[in-house]
């Protein structure tokens, strides 16, 4: 990184933050502070939710699960048009008929106050948790390549972010997510461009993704009924369903962003607007992350895109294994440069048999990294795209690289705290609280509020201490809470004979059994492993069979409860 | 006047569900060229 970098990056990012804060520096009512005034456009909230969505672990490990594993991945989001056209019915028209500030309150008036609180208590730790983590999941990629103090780097993100989340509210993080992913997918076209650039002396368009495909890469869809594999066309379209109904439906990050719309109309078309363009960005993103895996098949790829793993292994007394791996991977390593440098005809097979070969000379290395130090993040799949960046892009492009991935992580970061502040705000401080609190210090409460989850998100991040993929963890954490919450809130509209105290109780079941089950498998209880998008789907089928259960044992309880309740 | 909306939501819902059959066919027809 030079001056030019530092200038780019340090533009950008302090327009963005100085343009939201001085557009919304009059927010007075709780209204303007929590839902933005409900004036945006469709094309605001369109980008607000997506920019909410796409977090900087999109752009630093989208690319390298790409690279990695090809495009298989994005069956993950083959349920989000359906869920969305779901949610544009149903739950839409039901928000704003109501007039609600979170999610869960509307969850008051279906059921009671303790569900209510419990779904919103839920929001909360799932939510504060991935705060945390959208902080600190580019801070450690950035702190490892640049060599920036992680615990800095953790802290800078997060100010930033508090600065214009607690000055403008729900506005400002609409506002400056719009400008946020402008500068994001300018930057992604333009890494883009530059790898086919890189790649072109060597390889056609045409022939790069021909290689691709016969390297495995291109494994888009798979109909494969495989319980166990991660991504499948059946897993993606019922997990996939069950994820995004409950993260739009029932995350108050993404509620609060279309529930700013001036109209139910506007909501529904900045829904549509993520229901048709979601895929095929991700599409480019993992694409983007398929031509990386071309590229460096022409450029030198080190045994490692971590450089840490490198030293970790040298300055080990397992440094001799650790150079005998090295020096067999450097020279197959320069066999298939020359093969693919010089464009020798018909040599993929032979290039893909030596790039196999170097994979397990990889795993042997990681091995070794891991006998060294059994603690040591050795999966490197999230820092093949910014190693990329650093090593290939031009000075000012670097700048505005680094750019994209602090706003995305900015944009995310702003979307939650805004959500957990409404959340604590609407659904505990106000609902619980006793004392009639006026307009202007509801405001300064919800301000003081978003401070405090700032901290605490910065204080995880800074105690966060990671070791799968960091798009995987994020979607993993969720996919623990989800399930539950979208089962509540199915009940709640769809299933009218359950009550209050039924679905509570199945509620509470619900989230033993997906937790039990989650700390089953990692404690290998079970024969098979469970593909997390399937906790999605339990949680929410627990609530739903447990409460109809529940109802039909407590019969004449509930009927006399809900009459209890209708006279208080 | 309620009518003429509730077809059009119907129309844009459609559209958008044909757009994503249409990305799962073009996926499946990639995957399956290079199987």
């Amino acid at each position: 990184m030079n001056y030019i970098d530092w200038l780019v990056l340090g533009l950008t990012l302090v327009a963005i933050v100085g343009y939201g804060t001085w557009r919304t520096r009059k927010q007075k009512d709780l209204d303007s502070y929590l839902r933005g005034g409900r004036d945006s456009k469709w094309f605001t909230v369109g980008l607000s939710v997506m920019a909410t969505q796409a977090s900087a672990i999109t752009f630093l490990s989208t690319p390298g699960q790409a690279f990695e594993s090809g495009m298989g991945f994005i069956q993950i989001y083959f349920g989000l048009p359906l869920a969305l056209i779901l949610i544009s019915v149903f739950i839409v028209p039901l928000f704003y008929k109501l007039n609600v500030y979170t999610a869960y309150e509307y969850l008051e008036g279906r059921f009671d106050l303790n569900t209510r609180l419990l779904t919103a208590f839920l929001f909360l730790i799932q939510r504060g948790l991935a705060a945390g983590i959208t902080i600190y999941a580019p801070a450690i990629v950035l702190s490892v390549v640049l060599g920036w103090d992680l615990t800095k780097l953790n802290i800078i993100i997060g100010l930033m972010v508090i600065i214009y989340t607690v000055s403008g509210g729900t506005k400002a993080v609409n506002i400056t997510q719009k400008w946020q992913m402008a500068v994001i997918m300018g930057g992604m076209f333009f890494a883009f461009f530059m790898i086919i650039e890189h790649i072109s002396p060597f390889m056609s368009f045409s022939e790069a993704v021909k290689f691709a495909g016969e390297s495995g890469k291109m494994n888009l869809v798979n109909f494969d009924f495989d319980f166990e594999s991660r991504y499948t066309f059946w897993s993606g379209i019922t997990g996939g369903l069950f994820l995004s109904m409950s993260y739009f439906g029932t995350d108050q990050s993404q509620v609060q962003r279309y529930i700013s719309a001036s109209s139910v109309k506007e909501s529904r078309m900045g829904l549509m607007f993520n229901a048709i363009l979601k895929i095929p960005m991700q599409f480019f993103i993992l694409f983007t992350g398929v031509m990386l895996f071309v590229f460096y098949q022409g450029h030198q790829q080190p045994i490692s895109f971590n450089q840490e793993v490198i030293e970790l292994v040298e300055n080990s007394d397992r440094a001799e294994a650790g150079n005998v791996i090295l020096t067999s991977y450097e020279e197959i390593e320069a066999q298939k440069l020359k093969l693919v440098q010089h464009s020798v005809p018909n040599s993929n097979q032979e290039v893909q048999r030596l790039q196999s070969a170097q994979l397990e000379l990889k795993a042997s290395y990681n091995e070794l990294a891991h006998e060294i130090d059994e603690d040591f993040p050795t999966k490197d799949s999230d820092y093949v795209f910014i190693r990329f960046i650093l090593d290939y892009l031009p000075h000012g492009a670097i700048g505005l690289l680094l750019a994209v991935i602090l706003s995305a992580a900015m944009s995310s970061t702003a979307g939650e705290l805004n959500a957990l502040a409404s959340t604590s705000m609407n659904d505990f401080i106000k609902r619980l609280g006793e004392r009639k609190l006026t307009e202007k210090s509801q405001v300064q409460l919800s301000r003081f509020v978003t401070v405090i989850w700032g901290i605490l998100a910065i204080s995880f991040a800074l105690v966060a201490n990671l070791v799968d993929n960091l798009i995987e963890l994020v979607n993993i954490l969720g996919s623990l809470f989800y399930g539950t919450i979208l089962g509540v809130f199915v009940c709640a509209i769809f299933i009218k004979r359950i009550n209050a105290r039924s679905v509570f109780f199945a509620a509470v079941f619900a989230e033993s059994v997906v937790l039990l089950l989650f700390i089953g498998e990692k404690l290998h209880w079970f024969e098979r492993e469970i593909g997390f998008l399937w906790f999605n789907v339990i949680g929410a089928m627990a609530v739903i069979i447990l409460g109809l259960l529940f109802q039909l044992i407590w019969k004449n309880d509930a009927n006399l409860y809900d009459e209890k309740r209708m006279n208080d | 006047m309620e009518e003429e909306s509730k077809t059009n939501w119907r129309l844009i819902y459609m559209g958008v569900l044909l757009i994503f059959i249409i990305q799962v066919v073009i996926y499946a027809l990639i995957s399956s060229f290079f199987l």
